[in-house]
């Protein structure tokens, strides 16, 4: 009987290799949002390690693109009165592809918007609607061409230009977090979802369902926790950007967020919110708000020429979504029941 | 054979199947298995984790600051003493997935469980 | 006749090990969403050893059987819900076969230990997965066992009166 032990004890060990699926999330606050990394892998210990590296790569980036710390770069650059600054290597890159994504765009995202935002003063105690004398004056400075990128990591901005990655500093964070995650050892991370705010990266497999897809809900405009269609992804991000998030009420009238670089107003389009599915979440981000304020139609046909993925909610309860929308991931409209339209 | 049935061979396999049937039955009247629960955290640290059921009536008051609302299945920030009041405007929480969040406050009203219909929402 | 009791035990073990290879052409998982579910063949090995050797052999085998099959093919779960539905359903079986003849024959045996088997198998779940929302599964596990465990009675009830037949004893 001892021997039948002994061998079973053995034998016990040996089958102790075969792993299972564990999962680690951790849930923190930065970028002035609330964000939760989830990771998937092959032990505990592993999925921990990734998904808290996740989360010191992105707490290591908020110096790197927010313009309100001090300590920060862009609160130098803002500051040099039009000098040129060297700034980190992290920085810099970030720039550069919110001046990239600015181009593309035409200007409809635009990362110098910093003078309109706080003239506005969303998401503060004071938020109102200025003169537009102020618009005007604070217009006079809004322009990605005042960016002057100079090569080794020196940057200037002219024209008392002001720098905002906020724009896309969410999707840079997922994209680093989804390069973090790439390099882990094998099977410590085979899959995770990323939720920076309103930026989701979905990362490998999901092992809680068949075909290991990431099913992610687009919220409801008018019910944040509800959903009028979902998109099943797997190594993309999808990022949304709605009117409904940040906004103040002034005369009975709705100021949100998003603002027409043109106009120096709340981008007024007719949309409700632009979700954008793409593998690049910084490229996903900036369109998101590119889109927005372009509008539909001009948003639409902006898609179409660059094979964007993108969803959109019209106020007329309508939703469209572009062609490459197919491609990227598998779309279901579920709005019926709310009153919306599919308008394909 | 030691296979000819005896009255007891009936006991044990009618005990079988009413041992199914009153496990089965108690599922369908419960949660059918998909029990949620919602969580409250502040500052990064769990302060709540309740089980939602159809008897479920609390709230749950942090010093005055957020006050939410545990009601049936469902979850919701009633008040929060902030300026953007995004937390409220959320709505309210039902499914595993669904994040309430007050970001001045630093506290979050999320609803977990069973894998639902959807892994996150985009918002 | 302790070497020939090793070498029966030898052989249930080496047939319990097929019998869950066997298994594996059912696939259980794909109707109850647990994986590493079993039917739970290999009870009839059990039900054989303990009416024709000892509580303490049969336990043995199972033990064996039970750790040769995972590491030929499993993973932990599959593992850890066998052991817990062979030991489960041997305690069953060991105790319901001190009234067998008056209070019942091998058939209620194996059915009740093809319950205990499946019992098992979702208390192994329970503790492993860390959510009692599995035992929402057992309802269908459990009438499952019924047919199952006839059909393992009724084998070893034939095996064992066909040696009674050619006088085989151990």
């Amino acid at each position: 009987m001892k021997r039948v032990l002994a061998a079973f004890l053995l034998l016990l060990g040996l089958t102790g290799c075969a792993g299972r699926q564990a999962s680690y999330t951790t849930d923190f606050f930065a970028m002035d949002t609330f964000m939760a990394v989830s990771v998937y892998g092959d032990s505990e210990d592993a999925a921990q390690e990734a998904a808290v590296a996740c989360e010191q790569a992105v707490n290591a980036l908020e110096p790197a693109l927010s313009r309100t710390r001090e300590d920060s770069d862009l609160y130098r650059l803002n500051h040099a009165d039009g000098a040129v600054c060297e700034v980190s290597d992290e920085t810099y890159a970030a720039i550069e592809a919110a001046v990239q994504f600015a181009k593309l765009t035409g200007g409809a995202f635009d990362p110098t918007m910093a003078p309109l935002t706080d003239l506005w003063g969303i998401n503060t105690e004071n938020a109102h609607v200025p003169t537009q004398a102020e618009i005007d004056e604070a217009l006079t400075h809004v322009g990605y061409e005042n960016i002057k990128l100079l090569g080794n990591n020196q940057v200037q901005l002219l024209n008392g230009a002001q720098l905002d990655l906020g724009g896309i500093g969410k999707g840079f964070a997922t994209d680093a977090a989804f390069t973090l995650l790439a390099q882990q050892p094998e099977g410590a991370a085979t899959g995770a979802l990323v939720q920076l705010g309103g930026n989701i990266g979905a990362f490998g497999e999901n092992p809680s369902r068949d075909g290991g897809n990431w099913v992610v809900g687009i919220a409801d405009p008018d019910n944040n926790a509800e959903f009028l269609a979902t998109v099943e992804v797997r190594d993309a991000s999808v990022v949304t950007s709605g009117d409904y998030e940040r906004y103040f009420e002034q005369d009975g009238k709705r100021y949100h967020h998003i603002f027409d670089p043109k106009t120096g107003y709340p981008a007024d389009t007719g949309l409700r919110s632009v979700t954008v599915i793409d593998q690049n979440s910084t490229r996903a981000d900036a369109m998101t708000t590119a889109l927005f304020v372009m509008g539909l139609d001009d948003g639409m046909k902006f898609c179409q020429e660059n094979n964007i993925a993108a969803v959109f909610i019209t106020s007329d309860k309508q939703i469209y979504t572009t062609d490459a929308v197919a491609s990227v991931c598998t779309y279901t409209f579920l709005g019926a029941e709310k009153g919306y339209t599919d308008a394909q | 054979m030691r296979s000819r049935l005896k009255w007891g061979d009936f006991v044990v396999i009618g005990a079988v199947l009413v041992l199914a049937a009153a496990l089965a039955a108690w599922f369908a009247a419960g949660t059918q298995g998909d029990l949620l629960y919602a969580e409250v955290w502040q500052d990064n640290a769990l302060v709540e984790r309740v089980a939602l059921t159809d008897a479920t009536d609390r709230t749950i008051d942090l010093d005055g600051h957020n006050v939410i609302v545990l009601s049936g299945k469902t979850a919701h920030m009633a008040s929060a003493d902030c300026h953007d009041q995004v937390c409220v405007r959320t709505g309210t929480l039902t499914r595993a997935g669904q994040v309430a969040v007050c970001l001045p406050n630093r506290v979050v009203l999320k609803i977990v469980g069973e894998t639902g219909e959807i892994d996150a929402i985009v918002s | 006749m302790q070497a020939k009791k090793l070498t029966l035990c030898g052989m249930l073990t080496a047939l319990a090990v097929v019998l869950s290879l066997v298994e594996r052409l059912f696939p259980l998982d794909a109707v109850v969403p647990v994986p590493g579910v079993k039917l739970g063949l290999a009870n009839v090995v059990t039900l054989f050893a303990l009416t024709r050797l000892s509580a303490r052999d049969a336990l043995a085998v199972l033990l064996c059987r039970v750790a040769l099959s995972s590491l030929l093919m499993g993973s932990v779960t599959a593992f850890l819900f066998s052991l817990f539905g062979g030991l489960l359903s041997l305690v069953a079986m060991w105790l319901l076969l001190r009234a067998e003849g008056r209070f019942c024959s091998l058939l209620g045996v194996s059915v009740a230990g093809a319950a205990a088997h499946n019992i098992g198998q979702i208390i192994a779940a329970v503790i492993w997965m860390k959510t009692g929302a599995v035992v929402a599964y057992l309802p269908f596990l459990l009438v499952m066992s019924v047919p199952l465990g006839l059909v393992t009675g009724l084998t070893c009830s034939v095996v064992l009166s066909h040696m009674q037949k050619i006088d085989f004893n151990v």
